[in-house]
């Protein structure tokens, strides 16, 4: 019997039903999904927000930069779409990732990975939109 | 992770090209994959000529005609022969279907069978679904009551029963779960388009008195949500229903309760 065969041993003993049911229901889920579609739904529209942003600021120099992000419902808007778009993001890759990774600890490794590229593209944007606006 | 080549004992060979009938005219050729995992070889393609004229009009027939004129090895499931059973689901020139109920004329030459895609395989054409019918036991597909049964029939009304067309239908032949690719990648945890039609059956069922206890147990990430909208259920199941608009289904009655 050479050492594959000893890995799937144990396996033989468990009923179809045992390898069905598993640890159980984790009871969660529906969240994921409707924040997920949520974060889908109000990205869509900040893309034409932002889209209408680009038009403004086609050929302007910094000082209209400033000016047209520094707008306190731009610049709120701004955030409100690095939010969406990077929490939307967070949640598809979290998806991808949990498809396919299925070794255990570069799994949680990847999904923490994922937490803190998201987080800082977010702060990234953050802090960008606050130094155009505040000139800090 | 998820394996994107076939493991080494896994990879199919070239097999034995077996020799055409004497005297045929009308002969189609057919590609069938052979593996016995108890011989220690690699699965093969072997290769059989199938005299039309002497064979019913259907894949099954053709089947049937290669194991009683040609090789009586060759292993599949069949037992109706007319798309009810469910039986011999299997892979014909890359779809999943029943080849009791698909003409050999639909299918270009050479006709390529395989058994449904991803699972173990008992002999070749036959996969293991044990773990695919206890995944339908899962779900527990038997009516659930609290009240005592009536004396006679519990009433369901005419509108009421005609939300379970569509859904009662399933044959259980997995066409729609070995097509899907998340079953695929995650099928120890992932329940599957076909006893995920039937949870929503159930759900959908008037009479049924455990519709949160049934949403309990697919609210999760794996059971239920590994469903992507890829909607390979809908195009390959044989008997025309759709898995998917029932996962739909359930989805969103887990959000109506949660919001």
């Amino acid at each position: 019997m050479n050492s594959d065969c000893n890995t799937k041993e144990p396996k033989r003993f468990q009923t179809p039903l045992k390898r069905a049911r598993g640890p159980g229901s984790a009871g969660d889920g529906t969240g994921h999904f409707m924040t997920q579609r949520a974060t889908a739904a109000v990205s869509f529209v900040l893309l034409v927000f932002l889209a209408v942003v680009f038009v403004l600021l086609a050929g302007a120099d910094y000082e209209r930069a400033r000016r047209v992000v520094g707008e306190p419902l731009v610049a709120t808007g701004l955030v409100f779409t690095a939010a969406a778009f990077t929490w939307h993001m967070k949640l598809g890759m979290q998806v991808i990732i949990e498809d396919y990774v299925h070794h255990e600890l570069l799994k949680y490794a990847l999904l923490t990975a994922n937490i803190l590229f998201c987080a800082a593209i977010f702060f990234l944007a953050l802090i960008s939109v606050g130094r155009v606006t505040f000139g800090f | 992770m998820v394996s994107f080549t076939l493991p080494k004992n896994s990879r199919v060979r070239d097999g034995k090209v077996w020799p055409k009938p004497e005297g045929a005219s009308n002969l189609k050729e057919f590609r069938i994959y052979r593996y016995d995992p108890d011989s220690g070889e690699n699965p093969r393609l072997d290769t059989y000529f199938v005299d039309l004229d002497d064979c019913g009009p259907m894949v099954l027939n053709a089947l049937i005609w290669i194991k009683d004129n040609i090789d009586s090895t060759l292993t599949f499931r069949r037992s109706c022969r007319e798309g009810i059973c469910g039986s011999c689901s299997m892979n014909i020139n890359g779809e999943n279907t029943l080849a009791c109920i698909r003409p050999i004329a639909d299918f270009a030459e050479p006709v390529r069978i395989y058994p449904l895609p991803h699972m173990e395989i008992v002999k070749d054409l036959v996969p293991d679904l044990t773990l695919f019918y206890a995944q339908h036991r899962l779900i527990e597909p038997w009516l659930k009551t609290d009240t005592p049964a009536p004396e006679r029939e519990w009433p369901q009304s005419k509108e009421d029963r005609a939300k379970l067309d569509g859904l009662y239908e399933c044959i259980l032949c997995a066409c729609c779960s070995t097509s899907c690719p998340s079953y695929w990648w995650n099928q120890e945890r992932y329940l599957g388009p076909a006893a995920l039609l039937q949870a929503w059956r159930w759900i959908s069922d008037s009479r049924d008195e455990a519709t949160g206890e049934r949403l309990d147990q697919l609210d999760d990430p794996f059971r239920l949500y590994r469903c992507h909208t890829i909607m390979n259920c809908v195009r390959v199941c044989p008997k025309g229903l759709n898995p998917a608009k029932a996962i739909a289904g359930i989805k969103r009655l887990l959000a109506n309760r949660k919001a």
